[in-house]
């Protein structure tokens, strides 16, 4: 098994632990266990706090260091389009697309006059 | 009908179609750039939440199981927490911050679609077309049909416009599609991961504030508080909101298909609505989630 799928099958349990032992049917449960068990309880859920914050963070932080590594090309893309705008704006370097239909056109008169 | 007027037609028939192509698929580009546009806006609050949701649930594990740590144990087992916490707010603030720089890209792309620009840009070609002395005289006084010619330059120049701006929106999904595809499969994996965390972390805190608002004072003896019923009501109703924490994942992976469509070029209303639904969930939810912390 991958790391990452073992990492998120973990995670998975330990959600699960962890809202069940949030739960007013957990603290009912609780009710006339001794003192030890009630604390070993509580330290459990702490403990499976921690490790849920360390391995969810280890997961966020891995897709976090994938979209990093592609910022340059996302970057790249942006500075692309703002070019294209300015040559958008710019009338000379449309005029070079419309002078082919402007010549037809200049054609087609000439064929009629 | 004489060559001529056949040629004529044809021709201003050839330019109505081209336009009309080129407008619809510049459409969707439009509509693919508002839709990552709305995301990134849902992505930026949604992982402020996230932050605050993490925080919150932290905060009723740690009050509690308090009596369950020794005293000399309790404040380094609180700023161990608040070192794990600080490092997920730093994460989440980093993702945050990559999604503002592809709102940059959509906003970029959004406004190379913008009819207005290159409307203008339209115009002024038509006058430096003049200018130019490029449309003679006998060019600008005849006419095809009814159309004078003049007339119809500027409309030629307009319909070029479109075309070029086309040809550079086709340009850029050329180039930059197996890098948008890799990102919007990073941004589904990012939102699935922080949704199903803060799908967690408000389970927690809803649970706690079952256990302490609800459950322990209506065991007691005490008189319950006037708001008690209110505030039953609003942990209920929250608890099922938060049945809609994937909304964010789901609309990643809608923007991800969306993609797809636009570059087979089959992008169209029903992209765009299975994006925006997502989206709308997503803003749905984070305002149940602001609800919470004002009930609490």
């Amino acid at each position: 098994m991958a790391p990452s799928t073992l990492r998120r099958r973990l995670l998975s349990e330990m959600r699960k632990t962890v809202l069940a032992m949030m739960s007013p049917r957990w603290d009912l449960a609780l009710e006339g266990k001794t003192r030890d068990e009630v604390t070993k309880a509580a330290r459990t859920l702490l403990a499976m706090q921690r490790a849920r914050l360390r391995l969810g963070n280890a997961e966020l932080a891995e897709v976090r260091d994938q979209l990093k590594a592609k910022e340059q090309d996302l970057l790249s893309g942006i500075e692309a389009l703002q070019r294209s705008r300015k040559k958008l704006a710019n009338v000379k370097s449309v005029l070079a697309a419309a002078t082919a239909l402007t010549n037809i056109v200049g054609r087609i008169v000439g064929l009629v006059a | 009908m004489p060559v001529a007027r056949r040629a004529c037609l044809l021709l201003v028939v050839l330019v109505l179609v081209s336009a009309g192509c080129s407008t619809a698929r510049v459409n969707q580009f439009k509509q693919f750039a508002e839709a990552g546009i709305a995301y990134v806006e849902a992505v930026d609050a949604l992982t402020r939440e996230a932050a605050g949701a993490s925080v919150n649930a932290d905060s009723a594990i740690l009050a509690r199981t308090r009596s369950a740590v020794p005293q000399d144990d309790r404040a380094r087992t609180v700023l161990e927490h608040n070192q794990l916490l600080k490092r997920r707010i730093e994460i989440l603030a980093d993702l945050r911050q990559h999604a503002r720089l592809l709102g940059a890209y959509f906003v970029s792309l959004a406004a190379m679609t913008d009819p207005g620009a290159p409307a203008g840009a339209g115009r002024a070609a038509a006058r430096f077309v003049e200018s130019l002395g490029v449309v003679g005289s006998r060019l600008r006084t005849a006419r095809i049909g009814d159309l004078a010619v003049d007339d119809f330059t500027g409309t030629v120049v307009e319909i070029s416009v479109a075309g070029f701006r086309q040809a550079q929106l086709e340009r850029e999904l050329r180039l930059r599609a197996p890098i948008l595809a890799r990102e919007l499969d990073l941004q589904h994996a990012a939102m699935r991961a922080v949704v199903e965390a803060m799908a967690t972390d408000l389970g927690v805190v809803l649970r706690h504030a079952e256990q302490t608002d609800v459950v322990d004072p209506f065991r007691g003896n005490a008189k319950l508080p006037k708001t008690w019923a209110k505030r039953r009501r609003e942990i209920l109703t929250a608890s099922i909101a938060v049945a809609s924490a994937d909304a964010a994942a789901v609309a990643a992976r809608r923007l991800g298909d969306a993609f797809a469509a636009l570059a087979e070029n089959r992008f169209g209303a029903a992209e765009y609505l299975a994006v925006m639904a997502e989206i709308h969930r997503t803003l749905d939810l984070i305002a149940a989630i602001r609800g919470i912390d004002e009930g609490g």
